[in-house]
């Protein structure tokens, strides 16, 4: 039995921050970029962690190939973490099974805990940006994080989801891509060229993290404000 | 009835666990299904196989969920041999319940395949079609354009290629495809084309045409045509490649649609440059078989028109074809000019249409020219 991470996220939702604080002899694994502040004595090893495959797997997932590892060899000692955007971060505690998480959505977890990517096939595919997917299996402590607040959803039965606004969900619910229903016909090329009215059809009992803000539409809205290029 | 032998990783839904979930570790004994929560304190939950409600999903699609009839309990496995072994104990009741629900699950996952191989094949139609019509559109803008584009293009492949010792333009054999030229040139269909012959040391029997009238003849072609009129029937056929704007043509097939695209906004600066490059590849001197043909009944248009026998013309494919024989490396001119067979008919045929006049011999000294090579 693995033991827990003690940790305490601050100032949530909007400008959340993480913080884990390590005994003697645990570790952590965060983004390379997560880290805000850390104790002097904790000592910091970038680096692959669980091989080459695994890396590679991460790497289709968004992710980067390098792990970051937080270990307390000298004494305890406590790391702040914050993600890359505004935003919240939740904790989710492995017993067994799976987390899916959003692309760009892994911040951190503990010892005990396999993050490898999942190939999406063409689910993923011809959802672009819109899923693809890192799975967390084992024992342990995962964070992630979401652009704006997090929603969670208990999920029994049907559930349908925009993709750009899961953060997470667990391995108990069925999910498959596909067009907003209505949108079908004048949504392909929304589909093809940006993903748009692409969603996810959860079904069956279990949690999803949904976040209350997408990163694209902000994009557009501000793109609005831009100077123009004079022609 | 019997114990599983083995013990099997999944989880629990319930509400008295924090969560609502948790970890367990799953057994089937005694026609009951047992899981014992990972989680401290351990805690056991246990549904009658009889009572169970069975039901496939999960991320994978392969989860095994057993719940109690009110739901309020659901004990999941995903191991590859739970569903053997809950089948197994059950005596056979659940392999025809996880059957149909498999059988489901592909009839879904075909119908989301459907659709998907419905749009990549629209997808793949709406860019083949977009291809297509801006080529199509840039080929009639092509044909649009001023004469003087060929001739800059010509020049530019011309001047860029290394075609071997040009003749002095007062060596008998320039004087004579000039004078020929000159014979044909009022015929040609476009009236103001500057036409420039030049002749070429070389062993091949060859002779190419570039888009706007600049025109190469080989040595190796004087000396081995029998006629003055045969070689009025090469220069003929050159000539109507060029009034024909086979090159740029050519050129337009060649592009690419992001030239396509530049030249329907009116920027012919990327085509001429594009142009150039493409001239001195061959690409110039070798037109497709329809191009060929027009050329040949254009050429024959153009000598009936001179006054000069178009025979000639069938005559000197048929002397090249026997030529191959010995000399396949030489004559060039058969290796881009394809399907001989098929044009001296096609000539002769085009002549049959044409009205019977009286073809004047050309009053050239053919055999000074060669003999000055
Ligand atoms: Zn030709």
């Amino acid at each position: 039995m693995t033991s827990s991470l003690q940790y305490e996220i601050q100032l949530r939702p909007d400008f959340s921050l993480l913080k884990v604080s390590l005994e003697q002899g645990q570790k952590v694994y965060a983004e390379p970029s997560a880290m805000a502040a850390m104790s002097p004595n904790l000592k910091l090893k970038a680096g692959f962690k669980g091989g080459a495959l695994k890396s590679l797997g991460r790497l289709m997932g968004g992710e980067s190939m390098i792990v970051n590892t937080f270990s307390a060899e000298n004494g305890p000692g406590e790391v702040l973490f914050a993600p890359g955007h505004l935003g919240d971060t939740q904790h989710y505690r492995l017993s067994g099974g799976a987390l899916y998480l959003q692309r760009g959505a892994y911040m951190a977890n503990s010892e005990g805990v396999e993050i490898s990517g999942k190939w999406q096939g063409a689910k993923g595919f011809f959802s672009g940006e819109g899923l693809v997917l890192l799975k967390a299996t084992g024992t342990g402590d995962v964070f992630f994080n979401s652009y704006g607040a997090i929603l969670e959803v208990d999920v029994t039965g049907d559930y349908i989801v925009d993709t750009g606004y899961i953060v997470a969900f667990e391995d108990t619910l069925q999910y498959s891509v596909s067009v907003l229903p209505g949108l079908r016909g004048g949504g392909i090329k929304r589909l093809f060229f940006s993903g748009e009215g692409l969603v996810c059809r959860f079904s069956g009992q279990g949690k999803v993290w949904v976040q209350t803000r997408y990163v694209i539409p902000f994009l557009s809205w501000i793109d609005r404000f831009r100077p123009q290029k004079n022609k | 009835m019997s114990t599983s032998r083995e013990s099997f990783e999944g989880g629990v839904f319930h509400e008295s666990i924090p969560n609502g979930r948790a970890g367990a570790t799953i057994s089937i004994a005694r026609g009951e299904l047992v899981a014992d929560t990972t989680g401290e304190p351990s805690q056991r939950f246990t549904i009658p196989l009889s009572q169970c409600k069975l039901d496939l999903g999960g991320a994978s699609g392969r989860m095994v969920f057993c719940r109690t009839s009110d739901g309020s309990l659901t004990i999941f496995c995903e191991d590859r041999n739970f569903a053997k072994e809950l089948d197994f104990q059950s005596g056979g009741v659940f392999a025809s319940q996880l059957q149909a629900l498999k059988k489901g699950q592909r009839a879904e996952a075909s119908r989301f395949h459907f659709w998907l191989a419905v749009s990549a094949v629209a997808l793949a139609a709406l860019l083949i079609l977009g291809y297509y019509s801006i080529l199509g559109a840039a080929k009639v803008a092509i044909r649009a354009l001023p004469v003087s584009v060929d001739q800059t293009i010509g020049n530019t492949a011309f001047n860029s290629m290394d075609v071997g010792r040009k003749l002095d333009s007062n060596h008998p054999a320039s004087k004579l495809v000039e004078e020929i030229v000159d014979k044909l040139k009022p015929h040609a269909k476009i009236p103001d084309m500057k036409f420039k012959v030049t002749v070429v040391e070389g062993k091949d029997i060859n002779a190419f045409a570039l888009p706007g009238g600049q025109i190469v003849v080989y040595t190796a072609l004087i000396k081995e045509a029998k006629s003055a009129e045969q070689i009025a029937g090469v220069l003929a056929h050159e000539m109507s490649h060029a009034t024909l704007r086979h090159g740029i043509e050519r050129i337009g097939q060649s592009i690419g649609v992001i030239a396509a695209i530049q030249l329907l906004v009116g920027d012919v600066g990327g085509l001429l440059a594009l142009g150039g490059q493409v001239a001195q590849t061959s690409i110039l001197t070798s037109y497709s078989r329809t191009a060929e043909t027009e050329a040949d009944l254009e050429g024959v248009r153009m000598l009936h028109a001179a006054k000069i026998d178009p025979q000639a013309m069938a005559e000197f494919f048929k002397m090249l074809e026997e030529k191959m024989g010995d000399l396949p490396d030489a004559v060039a001119w058969i290796s881009t000019h394809p399907q001989h067979e098929t044009r001296v008919e096609n000539i002769n045929n085009h002549k049959k249409t044409l009205e019977s006049i009286e073809y004047e011999p050309l009053k050239l000294d053919l055999k000074a020219a060669q003999d000055a090579l």
